[in-house]
């Protein structure tokens, strides 16, 4: 088994922070996921500083969490307030509402200061995402526009319950029909996500509103007819069953507070059954031990078994978070093998630190930061408990329990994530305290 | 390539506006990249939509395809010069650019999506023969897709999107035949098995989710939310069939349990002694092919595999035997093979022991 290369990746995000190679064009109208990765791979990692910077800018790790809040909030979009045609009400008791209120993923269309213009839009991941990595950085959450985001997420939501990801802050922009195409159960997921950050009614604040944002009832049976004939979920009904997919749909429901009732319903009965048994049987067969005598010698045995995002597909260190994930909020992780999967996903550590895709795939931060959240996740759960006492016990070779004993130490070091909302989990009080206040000066 | 100096001569670049404070995750742009998207930004500002903007959306594209803004204002473009709309032609010349631009094999959401748009108007003017006719061209096109990624997840989901749209019934029949040429060029390709699902179903998906109101088996049957009695055979058979090929293969197995548990489930459901009658005819017929199948590989092992346990094909026996509740037989049968699986099946040996105690607790 490797070794935890703490040190390496605390180098590699913070790097990332700064500078990216060209590879990363294609990502440049998210830019915002990707500060989001770094963020909170390094807040996993336990070194976002208390204080304002850490390191020196001539430092090889380096970081200045002001002049990154500074530069997120470059990307909230400025809102626009429509008189409604209807007589329907909002969340203020007003008849008029905003659109286009949250963020955009980066500054390709212009800064904020400049304005904006007719092609400008926020977009529902870059708002959930811009909400998480404040939070991570420690951001007291005031300057956010609250009202005109959660108008913006009431008027996004279709009468199936999904999502349109894109808000225009005028009718030349696109137009709402226009992104159809992309109400599936990752805009679903980050709704809620910011929904349940933002909204009195979410079981993160105790009051309850008079209005409610959105419809929970509608979403929940729209992520309910994702299910697929294996158990798992599709990114929309009547697609192939996904890692991805799976999450988004199985998260949601936790946080919306519906996952056991949903569970427990005579109407699905067996589902959760199903969707136990689609996600375990994801995980890659151990090479039997034969084949390990044959690669690896006598002494170094290959244990290592990652999971596949579909059947009959290869492994991929995304899905250990997208279906670990789902186990763990399903309260089944520890029928995973969790030190295969360790095993797997250390495999796939880059010697510049981050972690790739498969074994010797170059890093990046997609993959690097789901490898680092399936890490923080598996201390729990009871996914790895056993298993490494049974390890040590059954292994003889001296060098292989000392790596066993450090990864075991370097992964208990890590900061616990809350798995279904995607930051660590000592950030929800600090969260908590911060909306609170919101809620108090709006 | 665009000369902008002579082409954009009346245009000031509009470089990319970090803010004051140094830029976060700061992307080494090549200068071409730059370049062409300081211009973009000054036409987009004005909003002009000409020809020699649609070339510039044609070349930042190129340097990224998954600028869905890029997309969108490429649209709009072509709305302005096609004079309020985008006549035929230039929808055809428009589709073969964005598989130009995809390559073989197109991985993202932005191309696929202007397919989609593009389609969408030229399906709303076609009539309705003609618009079966470019249905079937655009199927043949996602099919050259296929050739090359048999299971890329843009190009299934808009087959789906181009036969839920058309909704012709020699479609949704030819949809099926389709998964099987799939099935038979690779009977692992799980998305083709899911596509026969979509297909043998219309679309329509059940998982008794969101129905609220109670729907008998009949009424279900009817609307062709479930398999007919006749038609659920007939998909097992296929499965059975499927697994015969390569029984060390999860997705035939997955799929006959799909096919079993739909009747199972709506007949467990509703409480009617007939229908429940009929699905337990219909798991034991299975489970004594099923079981006829594991004795064949006892005697002729695959070449492959060798004698390896078969872990698909237990894990469906045990999923069907342990409906029986209130057979101790089937049920000490289910149990021993958790036990089985528990040790052949190593990576998930917590799993199988707890799928054994399970049954046992049933017993």
């Amino acid at each position: 088994m490797k070794k935890f290369e703490r040190l390496r990746h605390i180098r590699y995000f913070t790097t990332s922070l700064a500078n990216l190679p060209k590879q990363y064009s294609s990502a440049d109208t998210n830019r915002l996921t990707l500060v989001h990765f770094a963020v909170q791979s390094l807040d996993i990692l336990g070194v976002l500083p208390d204080q304002n910077v850490c390191g020196d800018a001539e430092s090889e790790v380096y970081l200045n969490r002001d002049e990154i809040i500074e530069w997120i909030y470059g990307l909230q979009t400025v809102p626009t307030l429509k008189i409604q045609a209807t007589a329907e009400m909002n969340i203020d008791g007003s008849s008029s509402r905003y659109v286009g209120g949250g963020f955009k993923g980066s500054n390709y269309l212009g800064h904020c200061n400049e304005g904006s213009n007719s092609y400008d839009h926020s977009h529902l991941a870059m708002t959930y995402v811009a909400l998480c990595t404040l939070i991570s950085l420690g951001d007291d959450l005031s300057r956010i526009n609250r009202t005109a985001i959660l108008d913006t997420l009431k008027g996004l939501q279709k009468e199936d319950g999904s999502f349109v990801a894109v808000s225009p802050n005028n009718t030349n922009g696109l137009d709402v029909k226009e992104s159809d195409d992309d109400c599936d159960l990752r805009f679903i997921y980050t709704a809620i996500c910011i929904w349940y950050i933002l909204a009195e009614d979410s079981p993160m604040n105790s009051a309850s509103a008079s209005m409610p944002c959105i419809d929970i009832e509608a979403a929940t049976n729209y992520i309910l007819s994702c299910i697929t004939f294996e158990g798992s979920l599709g990114l929309t009904p009547g697609r192939e069953g996904h890692g991805g997919s799976t999450f988004c749909g199985i998260a949601s429901l936790h946080i919306m507070g519906v996952l056991d009732a949903v569970m427990e319903s005579s109407e699905r009965r067996g589902w959760k059954d199903d969707l136990i048994r689609w996600c375990v049987m994801r995980q890659y067969s151990l090479p039997n031990e034969n084949e390990n005598v044959m690669n690896n010698g006598f002494n170094e045995s290959d244990n290592a078994a990652g999971i596949q995002g579909r059947p009959n597909k290869l492994e991929d260190t995304c899905y250990s978070y997208w279906i670990g994930g789902t186990l763990h909020l399903l309260g089944a992780s520890h029928l995973l093998d969790g030190w295969a999967l360790r095993e797997y996903v250390l495999k796939c550590q880059s010697p510049y630190g981050g972690f790739g895709k498969v074994v010797g795939a170059m890093p990046d931060l997609l993959h690097s930061f789901y490898s680092m959240a399936w890490l923080a996740i598996s201390e729990e759960g009871g996914c790895c408990k056993s298993e490494i006492d049974d390890a040590v016990e059954e292994n003889t070779a001296k060098y292989e329990c000392d790596v066993l004993a450090q990864v075991s130490d370097s992964v208990r070091q890590l900061s616990r994530l809350d798995c279904a909302l995607g930051v660590c989990a000592k950030r929800k009080v600090s969260l908590k305290n911060a909306v609170d206040s919101l809620r108090t000066d709006q | 390539m665009i000369d902008f100096q002579t082409v954009f001569s009346d245009i000031t670049p509009v470089p990319q506006n970090e803010g004051k404070e140094p830029p976060v995750c700061s992307i080494a742009y090549a200068p071409e990249f730059i370049e062409a998207y300081d211009y973009l930004r000054a036409l987009l500002r004005k909003d002009e939509r000409s020809n020699r903007a649609l070339d510039l959306t044609t070349l930042c594209l190129k340097l990224n395809p998954a600028n869905y803004t890029v997309w969108h204002y490429r649209r709009m473009i072509l709305v302005e010069l096609g004079g309020g709309g985008i006549d035929d032609a230039a929808i055809t010349k428009d589709l073969d650019f964005a598989d130009d631009l995809g390559g073989t094999n197109p991985k993202n959401y932005q191309l696929w999506y202007h397919r989609r748009a593009l389609l969408e108007i030229r399906f709303k003017n076609a009539t309705e023969e003609n618009g079966i006719d470019a249905a079937k061209k655009e199927l043949k096109y996602v099919d050259r897709i296929l050739e090359d990624d048999s299971k890329n997840y843009h190009a299934w989901s808009h087959r789906q999107w181009i036969i839920r749209t058309m909704n012709n019934s020699d479609l949704w029949k030819s949809e099926i035949e389709y998964s099987h040429t799939k099935i038979k060029d690779d009977p692992r390709n799980n998305s083709a098995w899911s596509q026969r699902w979509f297909a043998t179903h219309r679309g329509q998906v059940a998982s008794f989710a969101g129905l609220g109101t109670f729907i008998s088996c009949d009424e279900l049957r009817k609307k062709g939310v479930i398999l007919s009695s006749e038609l659920a055979d007939e998909e097992a058979h296929y499965a059975l069939c499927g697994a015969e090929i390569d029984p060390y293969n999860e997705s035939p197995w997955r799929y006959l349990i799909g096919v079993l548990m739909e009747q199972w489930r709506c007949a467990q459901r509703e409480n009617n002694s007939h229908e429940i009658s009929k699905a337990v005819e219909l798991i034991t017929n299975n489970i004594s092919n099923i079981k006829e199948l594991k004795h064949s590989l006892k005697d002729n092992p695959p070449l492959k595999e060798g004698a390896a346990p078969c872990v698909s094909l237990m894990s469906a026996l045990v999923d069907l035997l342990e409906l029986f509740v209130e057979n101790e037989e089937l049920l000490k049968e289910a149990s021993n093979l958790c036990k089985e699986l528990a040790e052949v099946d190593t990576v998930r040996r917590k799993y199988w022991r707890k799928r054994d105690a399970n049954v046992m607790n049933i017993i």
